[in-house]
């Protein structure tokens, strides 16, 4: 244990947490959110690169320089598949209808290796036990399930109980 | 033998030690409600594992995260101090619908096509923006929605109307 050495990494681990902290600025709110598939890649491929300018397995400035890279190299992307819809098709996969009027869609489901259980699962999440409320369950592009509701199942709204506002 | 001992020690001293800096850093980092506390998660599950199999000295990998705890805890009280610094470490909330529709240049900014945003709404069980007020996408990267009064909810409030109604 020297103390010397602990000093250092204090001080690269201070530098390295600040440089992530304005890297994960200027990529915005969808890495944040990961909000798309390579959104959470990034945040996985920074988190294995960041210890080893931290420990000095490799210099500050070329650790620095890798996560520089890896942020601009998603920067561009995000930026490309933002101004280009088939960019846009080739790195994020589309939302996949699984349920259609209450139907559920087996291609789809085949498709996306969801089994009935992992819809169910999915459903009951969001308190649907019965397939006929669902109008439409979509497997979003960040894997979550989303439900649109048939017009009859839906809640009561404010606009129902007051013919003016609807 | 004596290596795989060695590695379930460091892993039960690394667990407990990271269980305590986690419980330190507090509720928000838990729940990443802010790009400081993304940043926290994934440079400490990073040196967890250089800990755990003894790439670095423990007593290193301590004070690394201990330190990166520290500046978290740094940023995230000045932060809580002063709104200007909040305001350049979290990033403001930008709006990306009004009034049932989409505000491109907003979207333009973040980079963000507007089927993502559709997936988005149809997360929190909306089909269309027409019921949607406003909609902003918080700091965090989730959408926040503020539907129309009609789209609204029913409430007790809304009883007599109802009752009305039923008349």
């Amino acid at each position: 244990m020297d103390v010397q050495d602990l000093a250092m990494t204090a001080g690269r681990a201070v530098i390295v947490y600040v440089f992530t902290l304005v890297l994960v600025r200027l990529l915005g709110k969808r890495e944040i959110g990961s909000l798309g598939a390579f959104d959470f890649l990034v945040a996985l491929m920074i988190g294995e690169m960041v210890d080893e300018p931290i420990f000095g397995s490799t210099t500050l400035t070329k650790g620095l320089v890798a996560i520089g890279v890896v942020g601009l190299l998603h920067f561009l992307s995000s930026w490309a598949s933002f101004k280009f819809k088939l960019i846009d098709r080739l790195t994020e996969a589309g939302p996949t209808v699984l349920v259609e009027d209450g139907q559920i869609k087996d291609k789809a489901m085949a498709k996306e290796r969801m089994t009935e259980q992992d819809l169910w699962s999915a459903l009951r999440l969001q308190s649907i036990d019965d397939l006929n409320e669902v109008k439409t369950a979509t497997l979003e592009p960040d894997g979550q399930v989303s439900v649109i509701k048939q017009e009859w199942a839906r809640e009561l709204q404010k606009g129902d109980l007051h013919r003016q506002m609807a | 033998m004596d290596q795989l001992f060695g590695i379930a020690l460091r892993g039960i001293i690394t667990y407990l030690y990271v269980l305590a800096l986690v419980r330190l850093s507090g509720k928000r980092t838990i729940r990443a409600l802010m790009p400081m506390d993304l940043v926290v998660g994934v440079i400490i599950g990073d040196i967890f594992d250089n800990m755990f199999y003894g790439q670095t000295p423990l007593w290193a990998g301590m004070v690394g995260m201990t330190t990166v705890i520290l500046a978290h805890l740094l940023v995230t009280y000045t932060a809580y101090l002063s709104p200007s610094i909040e305001r350049w470490v979290s990033g403001r909330n930008v709006q990306v619908i009004q009034q049932g529709a989409l505000k491109t240049a907003a979207l333009h900014k973040e980079r963000l096509r507007p089927e993502l945003i559709m997936s988005l709404v149809r997360l929190q069980g909306e089909e269309q923006l027409d019921a949607i007020e406003e909609g902003y996408l918080e700091p965090n990267g989730r959408l926040s929605l503020r539907l129309r009064e009609a789209a609204k909810p029913a409430q007790q409030c809304d009883r007599p109307a109802l009752e009305r109604l039923l008349q």
